[in-house]
């Protein structure tokens, strides 16, 4: 009936009234798909997990990432989650941290200039697409070396050494902030506003789509 | 049915023309969004915007009403009590800009609350204002604690303050009756409330008087929210001085900061807007604006008499004694002498982490300006002090990363004749000592702070060099040092 001409419909029917409502339903079908396309992520493309480091690094070859620190291998236990949520919450949970410093106090090594720690990939924002973030193979695999107390902590050898960074804390930290009722974006947005210009869309996509997904993923290996 | 439809048609014909006057009423509030702006750019520097209107903006009427209404408070009913510089025909003092955001009007802060300053060359000469100046007179602390303090106050409430706000306005329309009562008011005193609450460690600091400022624990507190017991004491004794920013262009490639801790210019002018705007919110264009302008801007020429034959002499002993960490150019200008070998206090040094660093790295992240990406990628924690030329010195005192040594000739004695305790604020210039009166406490009903070197973050020691120069050599020195 939907797709049948209002002249073809039976006399009993009111043809303008049919019109109408296929008008309407048609109306909705383009809206609720541009509303899904647009809020809803789709999966950005991946970047290598860390870009070629500079001359200060051992972890990587003149070719880029080797292929036995691809993270895809860690896809289900990379707590990825959307990149500012991740950046906000030391801010928004630091009673759940280990100690002052945010995840510097997880055992992270950061590289100085770096946007996030070894161990952490970013994944960069599309047209459609907030970024995002995942724990990579570094994560457990890399070694602090702490040359003085004035330096960020400069990892020397990523396999085989005893690190700084315990996956169980990290798991612990992440877990306990989706299990603060607080997490929420009444709590999350602000904090993210400081840092990036959100417009209307973009909020809903947290609120709706990007911080219930945050939850899931780090509760997902909760015990 | 007929009288049922009747009802029905004109009810929903009702709501809709209420919601078509809200909304035409309201609706066009954001789009008569303002930012200050000024074609002279001094003008500008003074009273333009940076950027906050929507982040870290006071509604004007509040604002405007807060030291009237507060006058228990304040030293004088008006914002010049905190050493904000008031020129004449101006609505605001220097370093306060007006804008309009979301139908109301608000204040934000800009670069000229901490970089003009005041000075005297004679006890009965008007003060001269120059742009780019440490802002040596301006007492943050004092704005910052009065604000703590009204927030908290049971006095500020809708109901009271309107009366205020209507005499000092002629009466608000309207629209901004209802948003000043419902809106701003209590937003207002929830931000400030929590703002105060973040600042708190303030309570337990060496007090920082005129002219000086902690830079980087309220950007832990307020920003990062790093949780006040656990800031070491160590780093909560980092208050440093006003700096002066003239001649930036020279100074690109320099390890910026007391500490170096930067070597981007543009880098450092978007952490110090910081203090003001967030990244969310920054204007760019001003920001660039100022930049250009500072780029260039020279310091002001001393404008005492100089005994040039002295001050001949006096280049021979700079370029002995303290050309290679301060001309222009030299090997070690700009770079950070090791806080091993300078000596002086470590409170600054000590206050800027690596914790914080690794915060910094995500600001402006995602965020481009001309093509640009602005993402903090500079901050370095450093072992030291920053080596920096000496342009314009005359108008640099008090000393030291600090300004805990009120004059040049003092820093060229050894820490132990320098003065203990000294006074801070004084705009009137001694051109023998090169620096301003520090030694009168109250003059004229004003009172100046108190500098008290065994404060936490206030020692006065290090700096050594040129203290072993005869009485001469210093003289000469001081001399040739007049006409940078």
């Amino acid at each position: 009936m939907l797709f049948m001409h209002p002249r073809e419909l039976s006399s009993s029917s009111s043809p303008s009234l049919v019109y109408r409502w296929r008008k309407l339903i048609r109306v909705i079908l383009v809206m609720s798909s541009l509303f899904f396309l647009l809020v809803f992520p789709h999966p950005g493309h991946a970047l290598s997990d860390r870009e070629p480091a500079s001359e200060h690094s051992v972890l990587f070859d003149s070719a880029g990432s080797p292929p036995i620190l691809d993270s895809s291998l860690l896809k289900g236990n990379s707590f990825e989650s959307s990149y500012w949520i991740w950046v906000v919450l030391p801010r928004l949970f630091p009673e759940y941290l280990t100690g002052p410093g945010g995840y510097l106090s997880l055992g992270f090594a950061w590289r100085a200039g770096d946007e996030v720690p070894i161990g952490i990939s970013k994944i960069q924002p599309t047209r459609f697409t907030q970024s995002s973030q995942r724990l990579d193979c570094l994560g457990c695999h890399q070694a602090t070396s702490l040359k003085t107390s004035n330096l960020i902590p400069t990892p020397h050898d990523p396999v085989n050494v005893q690190s700084a960074f315990t996956h169980q804390a990290y798991e612990s930290f992440l877990r306990r902030c989706a299990e603060d009722p607080r997490f929420d974006a009444e709590y999350l947005l602000p904090a993210i506003r400081y840092s990036l210009p959100l417009n209307w869309l973009a909020e809903q996509q947290y609120r709706y789509s990007l911080i219930p997904a945050a939850r899931k993923s780090f509760l997902k290996h909760a015990t | 049915m007929k009288y049922i439809r009747k009802m029905f048609t004109f009810l929903g014909g009702a709501v809709t023309a209420v919601a078509l006057l809200v909304f035409l009423l309201i609706g066009p509030l954001p789009w008569n969004n303002t930012s200050a702006s000024f074609k002279n750019i001094d003008q500008h520097f003074r009273y333009g915007s940076i950027g906050g209107e929507s982040t870290n903006g006071i509604p004007y009427w509040i604002w405007r009403v807060l030291p009237t209404m507060f006058s228990d408070k304040l030293s004088a009913p008006n914002y010049t009590a905190f050493g904000f510089m008031q020129e004449e025909g101006q609505d605001l003092p220097i370093g306060f800009a007006k804008s309009r955001t979301n139908g109301i009007d608000v204040i934000t802060q800009n670069c000229a609350t901490c970089h003009v300053g005041k000075v005297r060359t004679r006890d009965t000469s008007k003060p001269q204002l120059i742009s780019g100046m440490p802002g040596h007179n301006v007492n943050l602390q004092a704005y910052i604690q009065f604000l703590r303090e009204v927030s908290s106050d049971p006095r500020f409430t809708s109901s009271q303050l309107l009366p205020y706000i209507d005499a000092a306005s002629g009466g608000l329309n309207p629209i901004e009756r209802l948003l000043y009562r419902f809106v701003a008011i209590p937003r207002t005193q929830e931000a400030l409330s929590i703002q105060g609450a973040a600042l708190s460690f303030m309570d337990h600091q060496t007090p920082y008087g005129p002219g000086r400022v902690d830079t980087f624990t309220p950007y832990k507190t307020l920003r990062f929210n790093e949780q006040v017991q656990f800031i070491k004491d160590e780093e909560l004794a980092g208050i440093a001085d006003f700096p002066p920013i003239w001649a930036q262009g020279s100074r690109e490639g320099l390890q910026l900061h007391w500490d170096g801790n930067n070597d981007s210019i543009d880098e450092r002018n978007k952490s110090a807007a910081l203090a003001l705007v967030q990244p969310s919110s920054i204007n760019f264009s001003s920001i660039h604006r100022v930049r250009d302008w500072l780029l260039d801007l020279p310091p002001p020429a001393y404008p005492f008499p100089v005994d040039v034959k002295l001050a001949s002499e006096g280049e021979a002993v700079y370029k002995k004694s303290c050309a290679e960490c301060h001309a222009f150019g030299a090997r070690k200008t700009g770079t950070v002498e090791p806080i091993s070998k300078i000596l002086t206090d470590e409170g600054r040094l000590n206050s800027y982490t690596t914790s914080l660093s690794s915060n910094q790295y995500s600001l402006f992240s995602e965020i481009n300006y001309r093509g640009e990406d602005q993402r903090f990628t500079h901050f370095r924690k450093t072992n030291g002090y920053a080596n920096l030329p000496l342009d314009g010195v005359w108008l640099r005192a008090p000393y030291l990363h600090n300004g805990s040594v009120p004059s040049m000739w003092d820093l060229l004695n050894k820490s132990t004749v320098r003065p203990a305790v000294f006074y801070r604020g004084n705009d009137l210039y001694d051109p023998e000592k090169l620096g301003f009166v520090s030694n009168v406490a109250e003059e004229d009903g004003q009172s100046y702070f108190k500098y008290d070197t065994s404060l936490p973050g206030n020692g006065n020691g290090g700096h050594d060099y040129g203290t072993d120069l005869s009485e001469g050599s210093k003289l000469a020195l001081i001399e040739f040092l007049k006409t940078f």
